[in-house]
């Protein structure tokens, strides 16, 4: 019920046109960067999977992360607007249960936005690279595989954005955590498996165990920050 | 109500809202980064560059790409939902002062916290270079009015972009759209500081003074001169057409 419910408050806030529109600028980027100038690409010795996603995912995980920080920062700013948070909790309704049916409404919209850009990198390997089912296949295990990897920055932004209350305070944490991922991408380690570094891991270059690690590390950061969310509202509940 | 007395009242609103946290943060991090990483900047071979030169050239083209046009808009959220909350803007409107001249105060006032941050990122180079070079055992610190002639230039160059990202934020009542083109418009800025109607986009102008410098600095880059002719006509029109369009709206959305 509470997810019903986030999606009717989310119908007049822009909230899926703005997906729709961010999706589909992610989208276009692997489609501008290879029809501007395909002779670069396709004479490469790599996969088609490995060229596309080495070419595009940074550029189109850059995009989608904002577009995520960016959502949840207005999923919060509906409530905390005008006071609509202390109505929720007059509501026989747990925080908790509001906590997550938000995040479930952004987990279906990031796998739609998803669709789309594993859709326009289908179409690139299909238009410029005459690609067989194997690499249909592998596109679509990306895709699959980057939504697991979005979850830690989805849990995490909008735990983030259910403590501030004030929207500006939550949109500069998300965008000087994103701001840091372009600083470190380039280093390895631990670091790399921060939740906002996570989204820039590109499937086609990873081993199996590589895969399977960045999995059950994305797992376990998702239950870490529900958790730690469940923690803050018990808490917050003895202060106020 | 004179021009300085109402950035007084705008200043006194913004002093509880946290956002100094925000803007001095990433320049804390930026820096920190450049000091744990400087053994780097020894190892920087066919471009041609000295290692304090890079050492202080990357974090700035670093800032100049996404932290600062990303703190201007983050900072334009700020003016704009300040007044939104509690109906305050509706209470300013009622004031005998001008729509345009309130809108023309708060724009002064975005330019001011984007003026704070400049200062602090140059303001740290000098202690960061300091360890920097302590730990290298290799002198990392610049020439003072080199450092500050290309801060003054990179700020100088972002203000129609602060125009347009405020033009924004005052016409999109929706804050998804206003933050979400302002947040989209700074990613393709290094795509498109390549091409040859760079001018027309003012969101590359301050990523664009960093790599130009860069590769001044670069003696193996090859030169990235860029023309005064279209640039400077197109700036000015581009902040004047922002400024206009953003006091014409300024508040039309509440008197209706």
């Amino acid at each position: 019920m509470t997810s019903a419910l986030e999606w009717n408050k989310l119908k007049r806030t822009g909230f899926f046109p703005a997906f729709l529109a961010g999706g589909l600028l992610a989208a276009a980027a692997p489609v501008v960067n290879i029809g501007a100038r395909p002779e670069s690409f396709v004479n490469k010795q790599d996969s088609p999977a490995v060229i596309l996603m080495g070419a595009n995912w940074q550029l189109m995980s850059m995009l989608l992360s904002f577009l995520l920080i960016i959502g949840a920062c207005i999923m919060y700013h509906t409530e905390f607007a005008d006071n609509a948070m202390q109505r929720m909790d007059t509501l026989p309704k747990r925080p908790e249960s509001l906590f997550f049916g938000k995040c479930s409404v952004l987990l279906v919209l990031t796998a739609g936005a998803l669709v789309l850009g594993g859709a326009a990198l289908w179409f690139c390997g299909w238009k410029w690279f005459s690609a067989d089912r194997i690499f249909t296949t592998e596109i679509w295990k990306s895709m699959g595989f980057s939504f697991a990897m979005f979850l830690p920055l989805l849990l995490c932004m909008t735990a983030v954005s259910s403590i501030c209350k004030n929207m500006w305070i939550s949109l500069g944490i998300g965008t000087i955590c994103l701001f840091m991922t372009s600083i470190l991408q380039n280093g390895g380690g631990i670091l790399s498996y921060l939740p906002f570094m996570m989204p820039m891991k590109v499937y086609p270059n990873l081993n199996g165990a590589q895969a399977v690690r960045c999995l059950i590390i994305s797992c376990g950061e998702t239950a870490g920050f529900g958790l730690l969310e469940i923690i803050y509202f018990k808490i917050r509940r003895n202060f106020t | 109500m004179s021009f300085l007395s109402l950035a007084g009242v705008e200043l006194r609103k913004t002093r509880r809202s946290g956002i100094l946290w925000i803007l001095v943060i990433p320049v804390f991090l930026i820096w920190l980064t450049a000091v744990i990483n400087a053994d780097i900047n020894f190892t920087i071979g066919n471009e041609g560059i000295s290692p304090e030169n890079n050492f202080f050239i990357q974090s700035f083209m670093g800032y100049a790409w996404f932290m600062f046009p990303a703190s201007i808009v983050i900072s334009t959220v700020m003016l704009v939902q300040t007044e939104r909350k509690n109906k305050g803007i509706l209470k300013m409107l009622a004031l005998p002062v001008s729509a345009a001249r309130l809108c023309l105060v708060k724009f002064s006032i975005l330019l001011l916290l984007a003026a704070v941050q400049m200062f602090f990122m140059t303001l740290a180079y000098f202690p960061s270079a300091a360890i920097a070079s302590r730990i290298q055992d290799y002198n990392f610190m610049l020439p003072v009015m080199d450092i500050l002639r290309e801060a003054g230039i990179i700020y100088i160059s972002s203000i129609p972009m602060a125009a347009f990202f405020w033009m924004l934020a005052v016409s999109i009542q929706t804050p998804i759209f206003s933050m979400g083109v302002g947040m989209a418009s700074i990613v393709p800025s290094v795509l498109l500081i390549n091409t040859k109607i760079w001018f027309a986009y003012p969101m590359c102008y301050p990523f664009l003074m960093a790599a130009s410098r860069m590769h001044e600095l670069a003696s193996n880059m090859g030169t990235f001169a860029f023309e005064l002719m279209p640039f400077i006509p197109v700036a000015v029109g581009c902040t004047v057409v922002c400024l206009f369009a953003a006091c014409i709206r300024f508040g039309q959305a509440e008197r209706r």
